[in-house]
């Protein structure tokens, strides 16, 4: 069994309105994990928790063997993120943002992040606020990229997204962990890019995980009701309630 | 944090641009033999003015550019500590005030030079960006508890009360004046005593901050 790089055991959070309840899962170094489920079912809270952006009232946090509020300049420098919305400086150019982002890494590689700015056909002069959603989620996954973490934290990368970018992206999620040393958590909606890449896959609905899994392994169960079963399939069976 | 100071210096950087270009000017004339009586006293209270406005406004601005953005959330998402972020936001504004406050006393010391006669102490000007500080502390720390609206009218409010009011209400005009002649021309003690009673309340603003902004944020 290989060594997790990222650990949930019990997570809770309570927010007015909403509980994210007794979360758990684990992620073995160099695979990738779907994190899926509707629109408000916990996946943005619980990787604002996995970031630190906020603290869980209950349970236990490791990424990459240690706890994040104890270590976060540390855990953060080897993690790459790309949260929902991309925020930078509107009235600052690509090149710039580069730059100050940069600087917060001492294993920042300039020239990895010019090739993918390059690949990503993102102009370095253009001014944030001139960019499009699809080119800002670029722009965000170059800069999470390019200090070649260890491991990278997807927030709905592919929302939004046409399908050109979105296949880009993807495809760049299974060269990231083509070397087996590095890890990807990303959250979805979208159940065909689980198919695409993930290899584990964690289902969570109404704040709890409903399942958690090689991928693989859940659809072979699955198949043996239902032969044609997909991801799809199973998360509406999730969050209709069903095993 | 140096990072994070360079940020709103370059962000900000078309604040500093006229204030900077009106201290040359000032300089310039004086330099050139252009000073005079009249001269001075035109350049003095823009000096003041500016004097007055730097670090509140600075501070004001660079708020109002992470809300507006909704950087606050990018910041900590990268390596840095939500205290650094806090701090960077008080510490650039009184390095605004230092070197604004260090480049109008070398542009009063010019027009002195120029004039012959001392128009104004060199001291008062530094006073009044420290009289500043902890209004801009405010301010700071009602954004990061509140936001930037709340930051604009906290910065209305707090200069009218400090500003304003004493001046306008009936029989304090008397009272105030002799504090105001005493600002215009301290003694170096009391300068002393000003300046590190204003830093104090800034830097106790700044931990208030801090202390919102890491409850807020985790």
């Amino acid at each position: 069994m290989s060594e997790n790089v990222l650990t949930l055991d019990g997570v809770c959070k309570s927010y007015p309105g909403f509980d994210l309840r007794n979360v758990s899962l684990a992620l073995p170094r160099g695979y990738i994990m779907g994190f899926v489920g509707p629109n408000g079912a916990g996946k943005t809270t619980t990787i604002r928790l996995i970031m630190d952006l906020a603290r869980p009232d209950s349970g236990r946090i490791t990424l990459l063997g240690q706890r994040m509020a104890a270590n976060e300049i540390e855990v953060k420098q080897r993690i790459g993120y790309v949260p929902e919305n991309h925020e930078f400086y509107s009235d600052m150019t690509v090149s710039w943002t580069a730059q100050f982002v940069g600087r917060q890494y001492p294993t920042w590689n300039e020239t990895r992040f010019w090739e993918l700015l390059h690949r990503y056909n993102v102009d370095p002069r253009k001014k944030i606020g001139a960019l499009s959603k699809g080119t800002k989620a670029k722009l965000a996954m170059a800069l999470a990229l390019a200090h070649r973490p260890e491991l990278l934290i997807l927030d709905e990368p592919t929302s939004g997204l046409d399908p050109v970018v979105r296949r880009e992206l993807l495809s760049d999620l299974v060269e990231f962990v083509a070397d087996g040393d590095r890890s990807v958590l990303f959250s979805t909606h979208i159940t065909s890019d689980l198919e695409r890449v993930a290899d584990y896959i964690t289902f969570i609905v109404d704040g709890r995980v409903a399942a958690s899994d090689e991928r693989e392994a859940m659809l072979e169960r699955a198949r043996a009701s239902n032969p044609t079963a997909s991801i799809e399939d199973l998360l509406w069976t999730y969050a209709k309630g069903g095993h | 944090m140096l990072s994070l100071i360079w940020k709103d210096f370059y962000i900000n950087r078309s604040q500093l641009v006229f204030p900077a270009i009106v201290l040359c000017a000032i300089a310039l004339l004086a330099a050139m033999g252009g000073s005079s009586q009249a001269s001075a006293e035109y350049a003095v209270p823009l000096l003041f003015t500016y004097s007055g406005l730097m670090v509140p406004f600075f501070a004001l601005n660079s708020a109002m550019l992470e809300e507006k953005n909704r950087t606050l959330a990018f910041l900590r998402s990268l390596p840095m500590r939500a205290d650094a972020i806090v701090a960077s936001k008080f510490v650039s504004p009184l390095l605004v005030g230092a070197l604004w406050a260090g480049a109008s006393v070398l542009a009063a010391l010019i027009m002195e030079a120029g004039a012959g006669e001392s128009a104004v102490s060199i001291m008062s000007g530094v006073l009044l960006v420290c009289a500043t500080l902890p209004v801009a502390a405010i301010e700071l720390v009602v954004f990061f508890r509140f936001g930037a609206s709340a930051a604009r009218t906290a910065l209305v409010i707090t200069v009218g009360t400090v500003y304003l009011v004493p001046l306008l209400a009936q029989g304090l005009v008397a009272k105030v004046k002799p504090l105001v002649m005493a600002m215009m021309d301290p003694e170096p003690v009391h300068a002393v005593l000003f300046a590190g009673g204003s830093l104090l309340l800034y830097f106790a603003g700044m931990l208030l901050a801090q202390a919102i902004f890491r409850r807020r944020e985790v």
